[in-house]
C-alpha cells in the first residue's frame, strides 16, 4: 500500500510539473532575451554615453582649434596687405609728386595683390594724388578732395585705418584699408574681401560643417556659399552670432548648438579676428557630428536584433531538445495514468538528462509494475490465508492442541503400562503416569474449552501467571519425547521474575510447540550434543524474555522471517500452523516472537512478554 | 546630456537608419531632367564655353547623358532668330535655361518661371535681366561680365602702347543694346586720356570688313574690339584682319590673344559659364533663382602677344610686359 501511494505520488508530481509546459518556452525566451537586451544594451548604453561625452569634448576642442587657425589665417591674410600696402608708405617717391614711374609701381601692386581692386595715394591734405583701378581708368594728380573722409581722417601715424565692410553695388564685399606714411600722405586701398573665400572654403569641417566670417555688425562677409555673402546676409539675429557679441573672445566653453543660417542645428564655435571686429564661426551640423554615435546605436540595435534572432532559434532548439521531449513524456505520462498500462515504455534517443529521465521514468514503471504484480499475489495470499485461518486452519489448529495433550496421554500410558508390565510393577510410578494421564486429559479438555471460547469470542481468560511454572510444566509433559530424542534439558530460569497476564493453556501451548519444535529440529544431529537450553529473563523496561535455545541446523537467513507464516514448514509432516499460531497468540497478548540463529549452531527463539496491566491483551 | 540632445541623437538615428535601408538609387537618364544651352553664336567657335558649362554642372552633380539631358541651341548670330528660340524653349518646357547676354533677355522676355541662368557682358541690372545684383529677385541670375566698365581699362591698355597722336578706333556692335553705354563711355575715358578716339560699328561679317578697311583708310594706329557676343563669335576674322591690316588690337577674351591677338584684357570666359553651370546645378537641385546673387569675377587678366607684336613691328614698354598676366612668346 505504502510503495503505491509513493508511486502515485511521483506520478502526480511529475504531471504538476509538466503541467508548466506552456510557461516553459516563454520563460526561456524571456531569459534569454533579458539577457541579450541587457548585456548589449547596458554596454551601448555605456559606450554611447562615454563616446558622447568624449566625441563632444574633442568636437568642441577641434572646431575651436579651427576656429583659431582660421582666424589666424584670415588675420594673416589682412595683415599681408597691410605689409604690402605700407610698402608704398615707405617708397621713396612716396616724398615726392606722383608721376609715370611711380604709376607703373603702384600698377604692379595690383598685380601682385588680386585682392585689391582700387589703389590711391592722397597727400597730406586730403587731396589725391594717383589712382590706379582694375576697373576703372587710372589717374595721375585727380585732385579729388577726400580731406573729410574718414580714410583719411582717422588714419593715424602708425596704425592702420580699417572701415567697416561695405557691400559695392549692394552685393561684393569691400573694405578700405588707409595707412599714413611719415610725409603726412595716405595710401589707401579698396580691398574685394571675396578673396577671403579662398580661406574659408579650404577649412573642412567635417563633411557638411562650414566656416564663416561676420562682421561686427553681423554681416556675413565669408561663407564656402559665396552667394549668402554676396546677398549681404545679415546673420546678427542667429544666436551664436549674438553670443559672439557678448563674449567675443570666444572660449572653448562658448561652443554651443544653435541653428545656422540654413536651419539646421549645428555644434558651433567661434572666436574673434584681430585686429578686426570680426567673428571667425566653425560650426559642424549636430547629425553629422554625432553620425558615428548614431551608427554606434544603429550597430547594437541591429545586435540587439541579431540577439533576438539568436535568443528565437535558441528557442527553436530548446524546443526541439528540451521542450517536446518533456511534452512527449507529459503525454505518455498522462496516457499511462489513464489506461493503468504499465507496461508502456517511453522511446528516447539522446543520452542526455531528458533521455536518462525517460530511463529512469521507464525503470520507475517496470518497478511500479513489478510492485503491482506483487501486490496483487500478496492480496491473493492474504486472502488465502484469511480463508483458511477462519475455517480449516482453525481445525488444524485445534488438532493440534488437542494431539499434544493426547500424545503426551498416549506416551504416560505406554510408561504406566511398562512400569506395571515389570516384573515387580513400580505401582508410584504408575500412579504418577496416571496423574499425568489425568493433567493431560484436563489440559486436552481445557483446549477444547478455549477454542470453544475463541468461537464463543469470549473474553481472555487472562490471569496472574508465572512463566518459570508454565516452563517447568512444558519440560516435565515433554520429558518422555526428551529421552527419546536423547536431548538434555537445561533449564536457566530467573526465580525473581514478576508473573505475567496470560491465558496459561495458550502460554503453555506456545512453549510447548516451541521446545517440541527444538527437539524435532535436532532429531537429525548425530555429530554433536543435542542440547535444549530453556531460559527466562527479565526484559527491560518491562516484560519477561523466555529464550529456547536448540543445537540443531538452524534455520536459512531466508526463512527467518517466513517460518512465522501460516503453512510453512521445514518438517515433512508438519502443516506450518505452529509457529504461525504461536505467534498470533503472543500477539494477542501484546507480546513479540522472534528467532535468531544460535552459535555455533542452532536456533534461538525469543518470546518477549509484557507485564501487569500492559498485558491486556487485543483478541 | 540634455533632453535635446538625446531627442537630437534618436532623429539622427532615424535618419541614418532611414539611409541605410534606401539607399538613394543612381538616377536613370529616363527622366533626367533637360536643360537648354541658348546662345547667339554658333557650336563651332564656342565650343570652350560649352564644355566648361559642362564642367560646372559636373562639379554641382550633373553629368550629361547621364543624369541630366543638355539641348544646345545655337543663334548662329542671327540675333532675330532669338525671339522665335525663347519661345520653342518655354514650349518645351526645360528644367532651366543657360543663356548668354542678348539671348537670356530673350528668354526673359518669354518666361517668368523658367529659370534662366545668364552669362552677360551687359549690365545685368541695366538690361532689366536682375533687380539687383545681390537679390535678383525673379528667374533670372548668372554671371555679370562687367565688360562694359572694362573697356575703359581696355582703351587704357592699348594707350600705353600708342604714339602720343595716334587715333585709336573703337569697334562696337549696333545691335548690342548697351551700344550706346559702351561708346559713351569708351569715349569719356577717351577724353580725359586726350586720345583722339574714331567709333565705328559693324553688326555683320560684312560691316568688320568694312570697318578695318575704313579705321586704315582714315589712319587710325590701334583698334579696341568692345566685348560683345558676336565679336566673340567673329574673333578668327578680326584677328585676320588686324593681322592683314597690321593695326594693334585689344580684345576681351584671352582666347584672340591666344589665335593670335595682339592683347587682351578681361575676366575668363569659360570661368565664367563653368560658374553658370555650377548655378544651373544648384536650380536643379532646388534653388531658386531670386535667391542666387549675380556673380561678377573677381581676377582680370591681362594677356600679351609678343609674336603677334613682333609681327607688327611694335616695341611692348616692360613696364606692361612685367605686369601682364600671360607673355605669349
Amino acid at each position: 500500500m505504502i510503495k503505491r501511494a509513493k508511486t502515485s505520488a511521483l506520478i502526480s508530481d511529475l504531471a504538476a510539473l509538466f503541467r508548466f509546459r506552456r510557461r516553459l518556452r516563454p520563460k526561456f525566451v524571456a531569459v534569454l532575451t533579458i539577457v541579450v537586451c541587457v548585456a548589449l544594451i547596458s554596454t551601448a548604453a555605456f559606450e554611447v554615453l562615454f563616446s558622447y561625452q568624449d566625441r563632444k569634448a574633442s568636437l568642441i576642442r577641434i572646431q575651436h582649434e579651427q576656429a583659431e587657425s582660421a582666424a589666424g589665417k584670415i588675420a594673416e591674410f589682412m595683415k599681408s596687405i597691410e605689409d604690402q600696402l605700407s610698402w608704398t608708405t615707405h617708397a621713396p617717391w612716396a616724398a615726392t609728386a606722383p608721376n609715370r614711374q611711380s604709376l607703373d609701381l603702384w600698377r604692379m601692386m595690383l598685380r601682385q595683390v588680386p585682392a585689391i581692386t582700387d589703389l590711391a595715394l592722397l597727400d597730406g591734405t586730403g587731396h589725391e594724388q594717383l589712382r590706379v583701378s582694375r576697373l576703372s581708368l587710372d589717374e595721375i594728380g585727380s585732385q579729388l578732395d577726400f580731406s573729410k573722409d574718414p580714410k583719411f581722417l582717422e588714419t593715424e601715424a602708425a596704425k592702420p585705418y580699417r572701415s567697416p565692410v561695405y557691400f559695392r553695388g549692394g552685393s561684393e564685399p569691400y573694405m578700405t584699408i588707409s595707412l599714413r606714411a611719415r610725409n603726412g600722405s595716405v595710401s589707401v586701398a579698396e580691398v574685394n574681401l571675396k578673396f577671403i573665400w579662398d580661406v574659408v572654403s579650404q577649412i573642412r569641417v567635417g563633411e557638411h560643417g562650414q566656416a564663416y566670417v561676420v562682421d561686427g555688425r553681423g554681416r556675413l562677409i565669408a561663407h564656402p556659399d559665396i552667394s549668402l555673402v554676396l546677398r549681404n546676409t545679415d546673420l546678427s539675429d542667429l544666436a551664436q552670432v549674438q553670443a559672439a557679441r557678448t563674449d567675443s573672445a570666444g572660449s572653448p566653453e562658448s561652443t554651443q548648438i544653435a541653428k545656422d543660417t540654413y536651419g539646421r542645428e549645428v555644434l558651433t564655435a567661434y572666436t574673434s579676428i584681430a585686429p578686426l571686429d570680426w567673428t571667425m564661426f566653425v560650426e559642424l551640423p549636430v547629425d553629422e557630428a554625432y553620425a558615428p554615435l548614431y551608427s554606434l546605436i544603429l550597430r547594437v540595435s541591429i545586435l540587439i536584433l541579431v540577439g533576438l534572432l539568436l535568443a528565437f532559434i535558441a528557442d527553436l532548439f530548446l524546443a526541439r531538445w528540451i521542450v517536446q521531449p518533456l511534452e512527449r513524456l507529459e503525454k505518455f505520462a498522462s496516457t499511462v495514468r489513464k489506461t493503468k498500462d504499465y507496461s508502456l515504455r517511453v522511446e528516447h534517443k539522446s543520452d542526455d538528462e531528458i533521455g536518462r529521465l525517460a530511463v529512469a521514468f521507464n525503470e520507475m514503471l517496470s518497478e511500479l509494475s513489478a510492485a503491482r504484480e506483487r501486490e496483487s499475489s500478496e492480496q491473493f495470499e492474504l486472502a488465502r490465508v484469511s480463508r483458511l485461518t477462519t475455517m480449516g486452519a482453525m481445525t488444524a489448529s485445534i488438532a493440534h492442541e488437542i494431539n499434544q495433550p493426547l500424545a503426551a496421554i498416549a506416551a504416560n500410558a505406554n510408561a504406566g503400562l511398562r512400569w506395571l508390565s515389570r516384573p515387580a510393577p513400580d505401582i508410584e510410578e504408575v500412579h504418577a503416569a496416571l496423574k499425568r494421564i489425568n493433567n493431560d486429559a484436563h489440559r486436552a479438555s481445557e483446549v477444547i474449552q478455549s477454542v470453544r471460547s475463541i468461537f464463543k469470542k469470549a473474553p481472555q481468560q487472562g490471569a496472574s501467571v508465572n512463566v518459570n511454572d508454565v516452563v517447568l510444566e512444558v519440560l516435565a509433559l515433554v520429558h518422555g519425547e526428551l529421552m527419546n530424542y536423547h536431548v538434555a534439558a537445561k533449564p536457566d530460569l530467573d526465580q525473581f521474575l514478576p508473573q505475567v497476564r496470560a491465558d496459561r493453556v495458550q502460554l503453555q501451548q506456545v512453549v510447548l510447540n516451541l521446545v517440541m519444535n527444538a527437539v524435532e529440529a535436532m532429531g537429525s544431529v548425530q555429530d554433536r550434543a543435542r542440547q535444549l537450553n530453556v531460559a527466562s529473563r527479565r526484559h527491560e523496561p518491562n516484560g519477561v524474555l523466555i529464550t529456547v535455545q536448540d543445537t540443531g541446523p538452524g534455520i536459512d537467513p531466508d526463512g527467518k522471517d517466513r517460518i512465522f507464516n501460516a503453512f510453512f514448514s521445514t518438517k515433512s509432516s508438519g502443516m506450518g500452523m505452529g509457529l504461525f499460531i504461536c505467534r498470533s497468540i503472543v500477539e494477542a497478548h501484546g507480546g513479540r516472537l522472534w528467532a535468531t540463529p544460535a552459535q555455533p549452531r542452532g536456533t534461538i527463539f525469543h518470546l518477549v512478554l509484557p507485564i501487569g496491566e500492559t498485558a491486556e491483551g487485543r483478541v | 546630456m540634455r533632453r535635446r540632445d538625446i531627442v537630437t541623437l534618436l532623429s539622427g538615428v532615424l535618419a541614418s537608419g532611414a539611409g541605410l535601408a534606401w539607399p538613394a538609387p543612381a538616377r536613370a537618364q529616363q527622366g533626367a531632367p533637360a536643360v537648354a544651352f541658348f546662345h547667339s553664336g554658333s557650336a563651332q567657335v564656342n565650343a570652350g564655353i560649352a564644355e566648361a558649362f559642362r564642367q560646372g554642372l559636373r562639379e554641382a552633380g550633373y553629368t550629361e547623358n547621364k543624369n541630366l539631358k543638355i539641348e544646345f541651341l545655337w543663334a548662329e548670330d542671327h540675333t532675330d532668330r532669338l525671339e522665335a528660340m525663347a519661345a520653342e524653349l518655354v514650349r518645351r518646357q526645360v528644367a532651366v535655361i543657360a543663356a548668354n547676354s542678348v539671348s537670356a533677355v530673350a528668354a526673359k522676355a518669354a518666361t517668368a518661371t523658367i529659370p534662366i541662368v545668364f552669362q552677360s557682358g551687359i549690365d545685368p541690372v541695366v538690361s532689366g535681366l536682375v533687380a539687383s545684383l545681390g537679390h535678383p529677385g525673379g528667374n533670372t541670375t548668372g554671371v555679370s561680365f562687367f565688360a562694359s566698365t572694362l573697356e575703359v581699362k581696355k582703351l587704357e591698355l592699348l594707350h600705353e602702347l600708342m604714339p602720343a597722336a595716334a587715333v585709336i578706333a573703337v569697334l562696337v556692335n549696333p545691335n548690342n543694346p548697351q551700344e550706346e553705354n559702351q561708346a559713351n563711355e569708351v569715349q569719356a575715358a577717351a577724353s580725359m586720356l586726350r586720345r583722339p578716339l574714331m567709333i565705328l560699328k559693324a553688326g555683320s561679317e560684312r560691316d568688320i570688313d568694312a570697318a578695318f578697311a575704313a579705321l586704315v583708310q582714315q589712319g587710325a594706329k590701334g583698334v579696341v574690339v568692345i566685348g560683345d557676343p558676336f565679336f566673340n563669335s567673329r574673333r578668327t576674322q578680326l584677328i585676320a584682319l588686324a593681322a592683314r591690316y597690321a593695326t594693334p588690337a585689344i580684345y576681351s577674351n584671352r582666347e584672340n590673344v591666344d589665335e593670335g591677338g595682339l592683347i587682351s584684357y578681361g575676366a575668363s570666359l569659360p570661368e565664367a559659364y563653368r560658374e553658370v553651370g555650377i548655378y544651373t546645378g544648384r536650380i536643379l537641385k532646388g534653388a531658386k533663382p531670386a535667391d542666387l546673387p549675380v556673380l561678377q569675377p573677381t581676377k582680370f587678366e591681362m594677356i600679351v602677344n609678343l609674336r603677334t607684336a613682333k609681327a607688327l613691328g611694335l616695341e611692348l614698354p616692360s613696364a606692361l610686359l612685367d605686369r601682364a598676366d600671360k607673355v605669349i612668346e
